[in-house]
């Protein structure tokens, strides 16, 4: 787990290091383009070859590991545009890679298993993909447009500001697609009868929790990295 | 694995804060801590969640004794705990429950804390036998799609009660949503596929 004493230095250490120490930070770096083979790279290094600001990644490591954000994170408004490439990096990884993975593993358990309940199932999926699939486009759609707006505006390419819009808004509709998420699991774990089929259950289990984190810190990143700085952002352009 | 304790401390000084999360991560408990700047946000947040313990600077209740004290009577499970390092005033300090002081050792600090009722309910012994008869008949017009008004009139029963009822359902199978309960329904044998809507 990420909260060991003897976790290497996110900073100072090697990558490959890193990745080893938690295997979920291999995630994150794609995430950031930063791919595998990792070599003798150090963070900052890495970061400097992808043009990213090291303080951004080692701050979402962080959070990826289970650790609070360090105090004075170094991430600034010229970090905008790094920081909503890898909000959208993790819808694509949402929505092409691992809801389909999930959505065939729940086949493939419906197929083998013929109780009652697993139509519902389905069903229950792919509702809740269907929200999510929502949510993430009302971020690409109109939070992030207007971000993108926000930054522009600190950089001299100044457009006038939707002052009907607030990024409080989108803090506000970050709702509770956690809750279905979360039913979907316990269901699994502790309710739906078994029939011969737990490697499909434990695969799904992995994969269903592999997201569930994900969209965890995905949303951590968005109220203490992103909205905090916009909202710096839009002080200083209404004041 | 209990469930997780809520917590808003609503208290000027960041450090204070940090000093009490710090404490609160080594007690081992599941629990989340939320640091609060204002009487409105506590207000904003106290409307839609349960916190079974608030601590907090003594000095907001001065400025707005009536205002706490109306609060205080809409969550009666709440603890609220005073965070002295100043003195204050007797009436103010007979609103808390109990009152921490910056002084006091972590242990002290830390079993104020702990004393927070468990959220109430069983813990972990979650399985369908465990609800009740009633419980069961709303579960199953529930799943079957009934509001929360149609399944009053058909159990000749107020809403109030389906609420509590739902409440106790949701607490004892640890599922949330209403197509959740209703896969959970099917599974134990409550309601049938043919039936729900």
């Amino acid at each position: 787990m990420g909260r060991s004493p003897d976790f290497p230095g996110i900073e100072q250490g090697s990558l490959a290091a890193l990745v080893r120490a938690d295997n979920r930070l291999l995630l994150m770096l794609e995430h950031f383009e930063i791919l595998l083979p990792l070599r003798e790279k150090t963070l900052d290094e890495a970061c400097r070859d992808a043009g990213i600001n090291p303080e951004l990644v080692a701050a979402v490591a962080r959070l990826y590991i289970g650790r609070r954000l360090k105090i004075g994170t170094g991430i600034t408004s010229a970090d905008l545009p790094a920081i909503i490439r890898y909000l959208k990096s993790n819808h694509s990884f949402y929505l092409d890679e691992i809801f389909p993975e999930i959505r065939q593993l729940i086949g493939q358990l419906a197929a083998s298993n013929r109780s009652e309940e697993m139509p519902l199932v389905q069903k229950f999926f792919e509702d809740y993909y269907r929200e999510v699939e929502e949510h993430l486009k009302y971020e690409n759609e109109i939070a992030f447009p207007y971000i993108g707006r926000v930054f522009e505006n600190t950089t001299g390419e100044s457009q006038p500001l939707n002052t009907e819009y607030s990024v409080n808004e989108y803090r506000d509709h970050h709702d509770d697609i956690e809750q279905k998420l979360d039913d979907l699991i316990r269901l699994l774990i502790k309710y739906l009868p078994g029939q011969n089929d737990q490697k499909i259950r434990r695969d799904l289990f992995n994969k269903l929790n592999e997201l569930d984190y994900d969209l965890r810190v995905h949303s951590m990143i968005e109220d203490q990295i992103l909205i905090p700085l916009v909202e710096s952002l839009e002080k200083k352009s209404r004041s | 694995m209990g469930k997780t304790i809520h917590i808003a401390v609503l208290e000027p000084s960041v450090l204070i804060f940090e000093g009490l999360s710090g404490i609160a991560e080594r007690m081992d408990l599941p629990l989340r801590m939320k640091h609060i700047g204002s009487v409105q946000e506590l207000e904003k947040l106290l409307s839609c969640h349960n916190y079974e313990l608030i601590l907090l600077n003594p000095s907001y209740i001065q400025h707005n004794a009536r205002q706490f004290h109306s609060l205080k009577k809409e969550a009666p499970d709440t603890r609220w705990i005073g965070i002295s390092y100043a003195v204050f005033d007797n009436t103010t300090m007979a609103f808390f429950d109990e009152v921490i002081s910056i002084t006091d050792p972590l242990e002290r600090v830390a079993s104020v804390m702990r004393k927070t009722p468990e959220p109430s309910g069983p813990k972990d012994n979650e399985n369908g036998s465990l609800l009740s008869e009633r419980e069961k008949e709303v579960l199953q017009q529930l799943a079957v799609g009934l509001s929360n008004k149609e399944i009053a009139d058909k159990l000749n029963i107020s809403i109030n009660t389906v609420i509590t009822h739902r409440k106790n359902i949701t607490i004892k199978t640890g599922i949330k949503t209403v197509s959740g309960l209703t896969i959970y329904a099917v599974v134990n044998k409550l309601a049938s596929l043919d039936n729900i809507r």
